[in-house]
């Protein structure tokens, strides 16, 4: 009877224990993705520092690329440039020794700018060109290291 | 015994139950995230790569303003039109319409305008639930005390930036599409009404040269025009421009200005086109 009653009660807490100890891993596990969040690359910091680099040679804002993700292939984004006008791509990259890169082809897929100089080989944080021709160019982000992508660009314009 | 092992087992299920009122929160919040199938939302099919490549209103304006000739409000959209959009699609092409105007009112310095297409803007934002991406008053502040103007542009355009981003975050295609339709009609609506006006080559062939745009505009609203009676109509409205550019070509010539075959008769057609499916975009 009294091993019976013990039984019972034991069969109680451990139930009831069991039951809360879930719902605290399930907060425990709630407060670990908070922190994960938070060491997530900050692109809002880099695009801010981009538009800044618009305002001394008098350029306007257009468009801002957020650079994220895994750095397996590069970032293209596609713009309609027009004849006539000098367009100016900015970077900011959290980690210089990725060695970020920019470059432009037309709609045949020819290079016609890159942040890159082979010839001295040297990496710059912006490239500016005026473009000859209207029509559908490609804009291409790539970095040397395995690295995930943590940056960001932006293109301005001016005639 | 029978009254120890009933309440035994009563103890048991209690205890062992979850808290209720947690458990209510959390299928409450679970509830409140997960968001309800919108009625209105169609599956409204784009390519938001293509829809991104298509050239900023902002370069027309900026050109426009760059030949000198004289700023005429009256051939913009009223501020007071607001008032007759309430259906979604109306709301989207007129934030399109408004962003533009208010551009070329802030690149000519007209304060009062540009307050007037701003407060505008926020209108139409604020009935499609976008107006969050915009700081407004810090857009009225920077154009009140006529700061320098690449600020007021870059504030402006990183809100509309921001704004279809939003859009495409949230699977809205169609309202960030018709945004877009509705920035470049009016670009080249205002474009075409100072050719007109102005007998200036880097105009006219910038306008020649919006003959691939429309085509790319036609072929993201093309597979979707069935879907409701404003698409149809819209995209029956879009070709008629496709079809006044026909006999319109620009051979470009590296180093020199393009060779723009465009008569005036070309130029006339076209001019009508745009205004006819403009002045019912904003009616």
């Amino acid at each position: 009877m009294k091993g019976q009653i013990i039984f019972l009660m034991l069969l109680n807490l451990a139930f009831g224990y069991g039951v809360k100890a879930q719902k605290t891993n399930n907060t425990k596990t709630t407060t670990n993705n908070t922190k994960t969040t938070t060491t997530e690359c900050n692109t809002g910091l880099h695009l801010n520092k981009c538009v800044e680099s618009l305002k001394p040679s008098g350029y306007k804002f257009l468009k801002s690329y957020k650079l994220e993700g895994k750095a397996s292939k590069p970032l293209e984004y596609e713009y309609t440039l027009s004849k006539g006008i000098t367009y100016f791509i900015s970077m900011v990259n959290s980690d210089p020794s990725t060695k970020l890169r920019v470059s432009l082809y037309d709609n045949e897929g020819k290079m016609i700018a890159s942040s890159y100089n082979t010839d001295i080989k040297k990496y710059f944080p912006s490239i500016e060109m005026r473009v000859q021709r209207t029509g559908i160019y490609k804009l291409k982000f790539s970095h040397e290291s395995p690295k995930d992508f943590c940056a960001a660009s932006v293109l301005g314009f001016k005639r | 015994m029978k009254k120890i092992i009933v309440s035994a087992l009563a103890i048991t299920l209690l205890c062992g139950c979850p808290a209720p009122k947690e458990n209510t929160n959390s299928n409450a919040e679970s509830n409140n995230t997960e968001k309800k199938p919108d009625p209105e939302k169609k599956d409204f099919k784009v390519n938001f790569d293509v829809l991104n490549s298509m050239p900023d209103p902002i370069e027309m304006v900026d050109l426009i303003k760059s030949i000198g000739v004289e700023y005429d409000n009256t051939i913009l959209n009223k501020a007071a039109n607001t008032e007759k959009y309430n259906a979604e699609y109306k709301m989207a092409l007129n934030v399109g319409v408004y962003s533009v105007d208010l551009g070329y009112a802030n690149l000519h310095n007209k304060t009062q305008d540009a307050i007037n297409f701003l407060d505008a803007t926020k209108k139409m934002t604020e009935g499609l639930k976008v107006s969050q991406y915009f700081d407004f008053e810090a857009i009225k502040k920077i154009t009140q005390e006529k700061r320098d103007l690449n600020e007021l542009l870059l504030v402006t355009g990183q809100g509309l930036e921001k704004m279809r981003q939003g859009l495409e975050d949230e699977k809205r295609s169609e309202t960030v599409t018709l945004v877009v339709i509705g920035g470049w009609l009016e670009s080249i609506y205002i474009a075409s009404q100072v050719a007109e006006k102005a007998d200036k080559q880097e105009l006219k062939e910038k306008i020649a040269d919006q003959k691939a745009v429309i085509t790319s505009l036609i072929k993201m609203v093309e597979p979707n025009k069935s879907s409701s009676k404003h698409l149809e109509e819209l995209y029956t409205d879009l070709k008629k421009i496709e079809e006044a550019y026909q006999n319109i070509t620009v051979t470009p010539v590296d180093g020199k200005p393009s060779e723009v075959k465009m008569t005036k008769e070309d130029f006339s057609k076209l001019n009508q086109a745009i205004k006819d499916v403009r002045n019912k975009v904003v009616s």
